[in-house]
């Protein structure tokens, strides 16, 4: 832990345990009974775990005539147990490209998936062998960017490369899509209503209600586009409605170029009945890269996750109504994405090992290439939930 | 002949006659005896090359080598292509119209993994240390070749940014060779006559410059005084052409079609300039460096250079100079397989593809792959000397037969212990 500016009554969360994996992830998210974590992965499956609360080990009697157990060397550095373990489970599989969302049904046992390649799919995801409900192969041409569920269940929301934005029942018929101009990054539900929030990768982001099929306010996200020589670079990623749909929360880069694509952190918060920009954060240096995913914690503050350069990353926890986060972990590598746990007192991230980058060390002393991987984080909030 | 001339004299000669002197010889000779018609004709006959440079190392798993639904395959999906069996990336769906008259060699396999040093020696073909700087490909095709009849300069670079001689890219050839750039794809400052100066007075004033060289001359070293005097003649010759560097006049559709980017532009340039019969053009593009998002970069690039790379190889088809003209496509090197914690590719010179397209080259062939995921070639890899000899031998000339003379010195044009690729050749 570091950089502590802790509130008031704030304690620091704490690693539980860190759970290897063999692949990269790019979402992970529990599900809403806190029984299972899902992760999507950067192949074509879905990760899957048991949430496993751990007995709490009984109070060791010693009898008399037992022989007194040697107590642990002074200097030995044994690992608190986690008091909660996740047991992987048969990955979900059928998905091609990157599995880079999913989403639970807020109420019946529904994962939604999106694949790079278009495909939309519900599945269940208990069991060993858990089967589709419906896919739609071709629901996007391409790369699903994100997907999104309303609170009430009802509906889906996805956007693509393919520049639409499409509102889907969670049974899986289409009911409105809308043509935008360029490749759309983000979409999110508005709380109520049926307004869903999108943005592109100039940073426009958009209001659009699927019921009338008509456009709404506009917001000027453009601090997170850059023209660099060729490349258009996209630095926004996330979209989050808090406040009661009173505020939208705008996440990603203020990216400075494209390539190595160095820029800060950034967070915009904008007025969702005026469009006006309240606050702007940035949070840190240019090789910091992204906001990659947000949670809203029901104790009225958000977990930030970054990721940047190779072996950059940060969990920040911030007030909406607060210039800078109260407390920032920074003992993680490269975040990807963050999952409160719905009990509010653990989260989840998924990271990366450390030395992913790859110049100069193309192969083991082997000779074999392995790939990197994303380690879940568990993480426990102590008091704070 | 001098019974004590070098074996390099007689390659000197020999060069002489593939180069420089053919095509004046050619044509100047004919001079006034053939129609305007013929000697355009004859002039489109003439070997060209266009050099397309992706500065930073494009990634060859997001082009012309997807590994799609494997572990390093990234997030897209593959197009057919108009050779049968060949897919490209989803990125490049105009190249895939084009792939009949492309050759792919998949299994490049180089050296460096550092851009500092990667770029200059690709662009010299890496040869064996010879204790000289290697010209790049564009000022040993300067030397070999010699301009084209239309007396436009060898070699010129279109690139982003700044403009001017870069006599640094000639090596031991000379400043002469060196590479006269056009920054942002813009022609030399006041490159026409003045608009109050007549004709009579812009000639006495050249007369004055002339008078003033060859004192100015007298003091230095030839080569550097060569070098001056060689540009100013080429903007000269420029001079009359201004038209190439003007885009705007063309209709909109074709703007579109090469796509209204910097690269698009330049490469309408660069095709202006092909017709008009510069004998080497490259095309520079930087940005392609993706250590970081390399996935939403490649989705911004990629189809940049696939819309006006494919509508130069189409529009070059069109009009009978690809069967002319040596089309490249490169960079220093490909990216990893392995995608870092900022979602990018890094560097990887061991199994990487470049794309090429024309004159000497088989059409539609996919020469060359790597395995399964992409991490290395299958079977043996061709490295950079390989891809000159290739280079030489598509434009008629023989690495193994022709040398270089520096001062005396004879050098291979090539890698002396590398070959062809003969899969590529015709």
């Amino acid at each position: 832990m570091s950089d502590a500016k802790p509130a008031d009554k704030f304690v620091p969360p704490k690693e539980l345990k860190m759970f290897p994996n063999d692949r990269q992830l790019c979402i992970a998210r529990f599900s809403p009974c806190g029984n299972f974590l899902a992760a999507g992965a950067m192949e074509g499956t879905v990760r899957r775990w048991s949430v496993v609360e751990k007995p709490k080990p009984a109070v060791e009697v010693e009898l008399p005539d037992e022989p007194k157990k040697k107590p642990a060397p002074k200097n030995a550095k044994t690992p608190p147990e986690s008091p909660v373990e996740l047991v992987a489970l048969p990955h979900l599989t059928g998905f091609n490209g990157w599995v880079q969302n999913i989403a639970f049904h807020p109420k019946d046992k529904i994962l939604f998936v999106a694949d790079t390649w278009g495909r939309l799919t519900a599945t269940a995801y208990e069991g060993d062998a858990p089967k589709p409900r419906w896919e739609n192969v071709t629901a996007h041409d391409g790369w699903i960017r994100r997907l999104a569920i309303s609170s009430d269940g009802q509906h889906l929301a996805t956007c693509g490369r393919d520049q639409f934005v499409r509102v889907w029942t969670t049974a899986g018929k289409l009911v409105a899509e809308h043509r935008h101009t360029d490749d759309v990054f983000a979409v999110a539900f508005a709380p109520e209503g049926k307004l869903v929030a999108f943005g592109d990768e100039k940073g426009r982001v958009k209001t659009w209600d699927f019921g009338t099929k008509q456009a709404g306010r506009e917001f000027d996200a453009s601090a997170l586009y850059k023209l660099s020589r060729l490349q258009d670079v996209c630095g926004l990623r996330t979209l989050t409605f808090i406040e009661g749909g009173k505020s939208l929360l705008v996440g990603g880069c203020e990216p400075a170029g494209g390539g190595f694509l160095e820029g800060a952190p950034m967070l915009v918060k904008f007025d969702t009945t005026t469009g006006k920009k309240q606050t702007e954060w940035k949070f840190g240096a240019a090789k910091d890269g992204f906001v990659l995913d947000v949670a809203w914690h029901p104790g009225g503050y958000l977990i930030l996750v970054t990721s940047g350069q190779p072996g950059s990353g940060k969990i920040m926890f911030l007030r909406p109504g607060e210039k800078e986060p109260f407390f920032t972990h920074t003992n993680v590598a490269n975040v990807h994405s963050v999952t409160l746990h719905p009990d509010g007192k653990r989260f989840a991230v998924a990271a990366m090992n450390k030395a992913s980058n790859g110049n100069g060390r193309p192969k083991t002393a082997d000779g074999s290439y392995p790939g990197n991987t994303s380690p879940v984080h568990l993480f426990e909030l102590g008091g704070n939930g | 002949m001098n019974p004590l001339c070098k074996p390099w004299e007689h390659a000197t000669s020999r060069r002489q006659f593939l180069g420089a002197s053919a095509g004046a010889m050619a044509f100047g000779a004919l001079g006034g005896l053939v129609s305007p018609q013929a000697a355009e004709a004859m002039r489109k006959k003439e070997k060209q090359v266009l050099f397309v440079w992706l500065d930073g190392g494009m990634s060859q798993l997001e082009s012309w080598d997807p590994k799609p639904n494997t572990e390093f395959g990234g997030p897209f999906r593959t197009i057919k292509t108009t050779v049968p069996g060949t897919h490209f990336s989803e990125l490049m769906p105009q190249c895939a119209k084009q792939a009949h008259r492309l050759c792919v060699v998949r299994n490049i396999a180089t050296k460096d993994n550092a851009h500092s040093s990667g770029v200059a020696r690709i662009q010299r073909g890496d040869p064996k240390n010879r204790g000289v700087p290697y010209p790049f490909f564009g000022s040993s095709i300067a030397k070999l070749m010699g301009p084209t009849s239309s007396k436009l300069p060898a070699y010129v670079w279109v690139k982003p940014g700044s403009g001017g001689f870069k006599a640094e890219d000639a090596g031991f050839l000379g400043p002469k060779y060196g590479s006269l750039a056009f920054g942002d794809g813009k022609p030399p400052e006041d490159l026409l006559r003045h608009a109050s100066l007549t004709a009579e007075e812009d000639d006495e004033r050249n007369e004055l410059r002339e008078v003033f060289n060859r004192r100015y001359a007298a003091q230095r070293r030839p080569a550097y005084t060569e070098a001056s005097s060689y540009v100013f003649d080429s903007a000269r010759e420029l001079m009359k052409r201004a038209d190439i560097f003007d885009t705007t006049k063309l209709p909109a559709k074709e703007l579109d079609r090469y796509g209204r980017t910097e690269l698009g532009q330049h490469m309408l340039i660069a095709r202006n300039m092909l017709e008009a019969g510069v004998r080497f053009v490259k095309v520079g593009s930087y940005g392609w460096d993706t250590h970081g998002d390399n996935f939403n970069a490649s989705a911004s690039l990629v189809p940049k250079f696939d819309r006006a790379f494919a509508s130069i190889i189409e529009d070059l088809a069109a009009s009978g100079l690809l069967e002319h003209t040596l089309v490249i496509a490169m960079s220093e090197f490909g990216r990893t397989p392995r995608i870092n914690g900022h979602v990018g590719r890094d560097h990887w010179p061991e199994a990487w593809s470049i794309a090429m397209a024309g004159c000497g080259l088989k059409a539609g062939a996919v020469v060359g792959a790597t395995n399964d995921k992409g991490t290395d070639v299958k079977d043996k890899g061709h490295d950079i000397g390989a891809v000159f000899h290739t280079w030489f031998n598509a434009l008629g000339i023989d690495p193994k037969k022709t040398e270089y003379n520096n001062n005396g010195q004879p050098l291979p044009l090539a890698h002396d212990e590398m070959e062809a690729i003969k899969e590529a050749l015709v």
